[in-house]
């Protein structure tokens, strides 16, 4: 395991540990804003089109993985979890696998819940050539637990890779405060 | 840092920014079909630098010399942003009333969703550091949406018009 993959793996039980730390409440029907779009050809040359539709899947799948990442529920972890595996790939699917008992123990001995709402995405950067892509998500995340709901603004950096299946997450950070 | 001066800082910069209005701006401007963010690499990464440049300079300053401040952004912001933006300062002169605080703004992240003939959005990650004298600097962070309006010859002289705080309070 290499040191970028550790630090996907740190990503991801902080932002358990992270999620745990607040308080939340369950918004029903919480669905990624892109993810819900209705496509739109895009216009200019057959070459720019490609390069619009990638734009525009890179950014949906980067919202919609940092959401899925940032919900996670007492009473449904497994789907929530299962819904994580889904929608990442290659190392940091891996490391979820083999982590998801250690994971499932720690979020339900912290007893909290979370669920995101992406406000805002966008690429920072693509390499459609090596099928990456950077993409910077602000998200508003509902803490649930014993105590009164509370809202908190995440902001993540996540990096995606396409795939047979389309583009998934390869790793996923909080944006630090430098 | 303790947890302490976070919070301070995060008063701060709630102070800095709680005073913009939001500005609606569509959930899924990104999927524009005239969208030509990331497709014309040129422009869309001179409306990414003049983006990161308009906002280092709108939220750094001294408390000392707000006056100077006006009179340095006056160029860079147009349209509704230039009454939100007075209502910023005003609303941070009030803050740091009898203070002296130097706020220094880093992008640290920026990423062009929207770009057609006229008009870019840009997200932003921002660190505000603040310094008080004889104190430690402190740091917190903030996201938004910065709508930039082209110039008469090109990104490299757009001016912002509108910031979105996505729900910050």
């Amino acid at each position: 395991m290499n040191a970028p993959n550790r630090r996907a793996l740190v990503a991801v039980v902080a932002l358990v540990l992270v999620a745990a730390a607040f308080g939340f409440a369950v918004l029903l029907g919480d669905r990624t804003t892109a993810g819900t779009a209705v496509p739109v050809q895009p216009t200019g040359t057959p070459a720019d089109r490609e390069v619009a539709t990638t734009r525009d899947d890179v950014v949906r799948a980067g919202g919609d993985g940092a959401r899925v990442f940032n919900t996670v529920r007492v009473a449904t972890f497994d789907a929530d979890y299962d819904a994580w595996e889904a929608v990442a790939t290659g190392e940091l699917l891996d490391l979820l696998r083999t982590d998801r008992a250690v994971n499932r123990e720690k979020f339900l001995a912290a007893g909290t819940s979370t669920t995101g709402h992406v406000l805002a995405a966008a690429a920072e950067r693509i390499d459609a050539d090596r099928g990456t892509a950077t993409v910077l998500v602000a998200l508003r995340v509902t803490t649930e637990s014993a105590a009164a709901p509370t809202e908190t603004l995440v902001r993540v950096v996540v990096t995606v890779t396409r795939t047979a299946d389309g583009w998934r997450l390869s790793g996923i950070d909080h944006a630090p405060i430098q | 840092m303790g947890n302490r001066g976070l919070s301070k800082a995060g008063i701060v910069l709630a102070l800095v920014l709680g005073g913009l209005p939001l500005t609606v701006l569509g959930a899924d401007a990104a999927r524009q079909p005239d969208n030509r963010a990331h497709v014309d690499r040129a422009e869309t990464a001179q409306a990414q630098t003049r983006a990161v440049a308009i906002t280092e300079a709108l939220f750094s300053y001294s408390s000392a010399d707000l006056p100077a401040q006006r009179a340095e952004v006056a160029d860079l912001i147009t349209g509704d942003l230039v009454t939100q933006y007075a209502e910023l300062l005003g609303q941070a002169e009030e803050g740091v009333r009898g203070q002296q605080v130097a706020f220094t703004s880093k992008v640290t992240h920026s990423g062009v969703r929207l770009l057609d003939p006229g008009k870019a959005e840009v997200l932003l990650f921002l660190t505000q550091s603040s310094t008080r004298p004889g104190e430690a600097p402190q740091s917190a962070g903030a996201q938004f949406v910065l709508t930039l309006v082209r110039g008469g010859s090109g990104w490299q002289q757009a001016k912002g018009s509108a910031i979105d705080l996505l729900g910050a309070r």
